[in-house]
């Protein structure tokens, strides 16, 4: 029993095991194969960790052959913008990533650079809601998906990235998990 | 009470009639005299005492009556002698009422002795009727620096001037300025502030990407960039820059009812600031898009609709290039209205009275090209005397009652354009303080701007006008033309449509081995492409030598919108391939802003053992369309291949062949003492390893993936010594191959297999110094577009091939490098 109450004790004493991020594509609702709206999904993150993040760069797989990928939209987390009298001011960080090529290789590549190295950075306290939706991406359904299609998307590399990279959350050095989305196409509504 | 205080400081004791507070008169002042003088004769030429004549002094007081019936004490206020008691003369009323000069809140007061005339013999003509004998000249400010100055060399030199009574206003300002502080760092050719204008310029140049019509993020930033050199002159940011204004004229200019070519109903300004970025980048402002910008300024109503601001940057506009109004005139109605609005202390406001040291020196940047005539340069000299009495003891200025950067900028700026170096000239130097070193002193190296006010990290305007005063006064120190004088850059002829220049080149190995089976890739690429003109199709042509086998030809990711289909005709050794969408006729597009852009791959073989003769690639044919209706000849761009060939060198064996893909340049991160090698190795397997030693220097070179895969042949990179001459590492006796090499990737800062935001913000601090000056490998790893530093380029270009799955400019360059045409 002693070794159980020492992991017990580990993991309250905050340890990385208990408090390790996690990224997700939150799965929507089933999308019906007659639907050819745009729709969107989630990318939240459940705990930002207290360090300011400069850049974040995310690389995401999908079957372009079924989504069409329309871009990336707005979500909740904000980064630092100029000071102003009121105290700190924020805005939407400026998401690069290019439609046509994702599309074409079947990989969406996403990246937030801030030049300044920190003055517009992503932080925890930056975060405006408790959803956590850092952004939100725009898909619409190929004419050649089918219904009871299941379409993954994973993330081949995911990293908030802080000035000290020992502070990074990071997919590859483990610091950041990742929790893969999937669409499941109905049936005609 | 200054007089009295100075009496009673040094013990002097004097005479008098009346008192302090009232109707005082000086009759008398004690042990100043002993009564053998030297009368200067045209005193007594003018009905005075003569040396000879002496009628002396008879007592210990010199005083009234001594010499002469018209002898006694004289005040000089500010340079006037006053007609009054001392005690009734109000000094601010004297500079209010014109009579006494102004020099702000100093006031220069100065007792001196006449022997006849009271005070004609002095040099001034007094209220009591008598007229000067001679023009004195003002020695107020002599008489000021050598009570000021510590130069015993200087005061000895300046004292036979100060005796000296006739002396003229020339010898009196050359002994000021002998008794100005001189600065202690000034060196010949000027201050070096080459390291802050390189600063400011990348991060302005990194902070300011895509460069638009306006005031911030706009023409500032590309004249800066452009007179700076930062940029050669063909570079995409200002050929971007251009393309993105050819159709901002042609929206704004077709809104504004006049219809000549003015972008704004009443600010000609804008017009104005336009053509300096446009001059100063050789586009020439009387053929941009539909308009022609000089135009408008023939109307000199609209011109003024500013107010003085109008004229002044027209001037300035106009002479960047000599451009040739429609109304001959305009120029000089410019010139008479700025010399007509000259306020009486010499200097300029932009409304009021109150000089203005920015509008001032405006003013005379605009002036200087007519300073022949005699208006300009007397008006100029009042200006330039009003700026220096303006400049603070820290070599600063304020405007608006606030201390601030631009109004330095303004004066170096007008300083450098009239030859007046505002670091050395006396005139400019405060207290040992020049208005250069005064603008230093705003320049925040944090933020790597220039601050408005001193503290505020870091303002835009200040920045540019910051920067463009240094770089006014690098020029000056150079002897380059001033920062307005455009001259020195040839003008295109104008609008030139962008699907003209397209140039087409193909990039190929330098040597390959003669074996059968022997793989190697062309790439073909294009130095400009037009999203916005909808091409539909790109077809080519390549000449393919005998013996050679096409295996592929693929699109670069950079290239979206269709697919290859191509065919080698063996007969004829001709490659036909084209790139379209058959299905739904999609308009093609090149992401990214790097230019030249890969746009095609070719990937050849050896069909047999071939002989070692140099193999001859090269377009024959390309054009770019439209449509597809060949009757349509608008709809076609041909594409210039003149340079769109190669030659590769057949060799046996291991061979090795090297470029030097860049060199530092000191300023950010590389030194000048390294250069990056890369280096081709035939006949020899992916990643072994190639050490290089020539006895003096050790290089292991590092196995790069990309640029093998972009040429086929096996390549390698490496950092070292800027001294080894290139021709070394083609020897074949200098290298050992021998197990397997480190590999590296481009961008790849922190070597974890993965390119990631963790290296754009790796690029990012590198530049910011907040981390260790970078190894060697980092250098190789961040420098990605494969310029001389490492900045902010480096880490935009990460982003920018991590979002369009594209390759690195240094990889291409690699590539296009080795070429032998």
């Amino acid at each position: 029993m002693w070794y159980a109450l020492l992991i017990l004790a580990f993991l309250f004493a905050g340890g990385r095991l208990a408090k390790k991020p996690v990224l997700t594509i939150e799965t929507p609702q089933k999308i019906s194969v007659s639907d050819k709206d745009a729709f969107t999904l989630d990318v939240t993150i459940s705990d930002m960790g207290e360090a300011i993040y400069p850049a974040a760069s995310f690389s995401i797989n999908f079957d372009s052959s079924r989504l069409e990928f329309l871009g990336v939209e707005e979500g909740n987390v904000f980064i630092y913008d100029d000071v102003n009298q009121a105290g700190i001011a924020q805005k939407l960080p400026d998401w690069s990533f290019n439609t046509k090529q994702s599309n074409k290789s079947g990989q969406i590549n996403i990246m937030y650079l801030d030049l300044t190295g920190g003055k517009y950075a992503f932080s925890k306290k930056l975060l405006a809601s408790e959803d956590n939706v850092i952004l939100r991406l725009s898909f619409r359904l190929h004419g050649s998906a089918r219904a009871g299609d299941v379409c993954e998307l994973s993330f081949a590399d995911a990293v908030f990235a802080a000035s000290d990279s020992s502070q990074s959350l990071a997919m590859n050095q483990h610091t950041l998990a990742t929790k893969n989305g999937k669409i499941v196409v109905g049936e005609k509504k | 009470m200054a007089t009295l205080a100075f009496f009673v400081d040094h013990n002097i004791e004097y005479t008098n009639t009346g008192n302090w507070d009232s109707g005082f008169y000086l009759s008398g002042v004690k042990g100043i005299d002993n009564g053998v003088v030297d009368i200067p004769a045209f005193i007594g030429e003018n009905g005075g005492p003569t040396t000879v004549e002496n009628v002396g002094n008879d007592d210990e007081y010199l005083g009234e009556f001594d010499y002469g019936n018209m002898a006694g004490w004289m005040i000089t206020v500010n340079n006037f002698m006053i007609d009054v008691g001392v005690s009734s003369w109000g000094l601010k009323d004297g500079v209010a009422s014109g009579k006494c000069g102004d020099y702000g809140n100093t006031y220069n007061v100065r007792w001196q002795f006449t022997v006849h005339g009271y005070g004609a013999d002095l040099g001034h003509s007094t209220g009591w009727g008598n007229e000067a004998y001679f023009q004195g000249a003002n020695k107020d400010h002599l008489y000021t620096a050598y009570a000021k100055s510590t130069d015993e060399e200087a005061k000895a030199a300046a004292l036979p001037v100060m005796e000296k009574l006739t002396a003229s206003q020339a010898e009196v300002d050359a002994a000021v300025e002998a008794l100005a502080p001189k600065k202690q760092e000034s060196s010949e050719g000027g201050q070096d502030v080459a390291a802050v204008l390189n600063e400011v310029m990348a991060n302005m140049a990194a902070t300011v990407t895509a460069p638009s019509f306006g005031t911030g993020a706009g023409e500032w930033t590309v004249m800066s960039l452009a007179r700076g050199g930062y940029y050669p002159l063909d570079n995409a940011y200002f050929t971007d820059y251009y393309n993105r204004i050819v159709p901002k004229v042609n929206e704004l200019a077709s809104k504004v009812s006049s219809k000549n070519g003015a972008l704004h109903r009443v600010k000609s300004t804008e017009n104005s600031r336009l053509i300096l970025a446009l001059s100063s980048i050789g586009k020439n402002a009387t053929s941009v898009g539909d308009w022609n910008l000089i135009q408008p300024f023939d109307d000199f109503k609209w011109l003024t609709k500013q107010g003085i601001n109008g004229p002044i940057f027209a001037l300035i506009a106009l002479d960047t290039q000599n451009y040739q109004t429609g109304d001959p005139t305009i120029r000089q109605q410019c010139v008479d209205y700025i010399l007509s609005k000259q306020l009486s202390d010499g200097g300029w406001a932009l409304s009021g009275d109150v000089s203005d040291p920015d509008i001032t020196a405006m003013a005379l940047q605009a002036l200087v090209k007519y300073k022949d005539q005699p208006a300009v340069a007397a008006d100029a000299e009042e200006a330039f005397a009003w700026l220096s009495s303006a400049q603070q003891e820290d070599g600063g200025y304020a405007s608006w009652g606030t201390v601030n950067s631009e109004s330095i900028a303004q004066v170096i700026t007008a300083c450098t354009a009239w030859g007046v170096d505002p670091d050395t000239d006396s005139r400019f130097i405060k207290n040992g303080n020049s208005a250069v070193d005064a603008l230093l002193t705003f320049y925040d190296a944090g933020s790597k701007m220039f601050c408005h006010v001193m503290g505020d990290g870091g303002n835009g305007m200040a920045t540019d006008q910051g920067t463009y005063a240094l770089i006014a006064y690098n020029r000056f120190t150079k002897g380059q033309t001033s920062l307005y004088d455009m001259t020195d850059v040839p003008l295109s002829g104008g609008d030139t449509p962008v699907t003209d220049e397209m140039t087409a080149a193909v990039s190929l190995p330098a040597e390959i081995v003669n074996t059968a089976g022997t793989k190697f890739n062309a790439t073909v690429s294009i130095n400009k492409w037009n999203n916005d003109a909808k091409y539909k199709l790109i077809d080519f042509i390549v000449t393919v030598p005998k013996g050679l086998n096409v295996t592929s030809v693929t699109a670069s990711n950079r290239l979206a919108g269709g697919e290859v289909s191509y065919n080698l005709e063996k007969e004829t050794g001709k490659l036909r391939v084209v790139y379209f969408d058959s299905g739904e006729n999609k308009d093609l597009t090149v992401s990214g802003t790097e230019f030249p852009a890969e746009l095609f791959t070719i990937g050849f073989e050896t069909e047999q053992t071939i002989d070692m003769k140099p193999l001859d690639i090269a377009i024959s044919g390309m054009s770019v369309k439209l449509t597809s209706d060949s009757s349509d000849e608008a709809s076609m761009v041909i594409v210039n291949i003149d340079n769109a060939k190669g030659t590769v060198n057949v060799v046996q064996g291991i061979s090795f062949s090297a470029v030097c893909l860049y060199q530092g340049d000191d300023v950010d991160l590389i030194p000048t003492t390294k250069k990056a090698v890369a280096l081709a190795v035939t006949g020899v397997a992916a990643q072994e390893k190639v050490a290089y030693n020539d006895g003096t220097n050790q290089v292991n070179f590092l196995y790069s993936e990309e640029i093998s895969n972009k040429t086929g042949v096996s390549s390698y990179v490496a950092l070292v010594d800027s001294k080894i001459d290139m021709g070394q590492f083609s020897k074949k006796e200098n290298y050992t191959i021998e197990g397997t090499a480190d590999a590296m990737a481009f961008g790849d800062a922190n070597a974890d297999g993965v390119v990631n935001a963790q290296d754009a913000l790796a690029a990012v601090d590198t530049w910011l110094r907040k981390s260790e000056a970078p190894s060697d490998i980092q250098i190789l790893t961040l420098n990605v577009n494969g310029d001389s530093r490492i900045n902010t380029f480096n880490a935009l270009g990460i982003v920018e091939s991590f979002v369009n799955h594209t390759d690195y400019a240094v990889v291409s360059n690699a590539a296009a490098l080795s070429t032998r045409s």
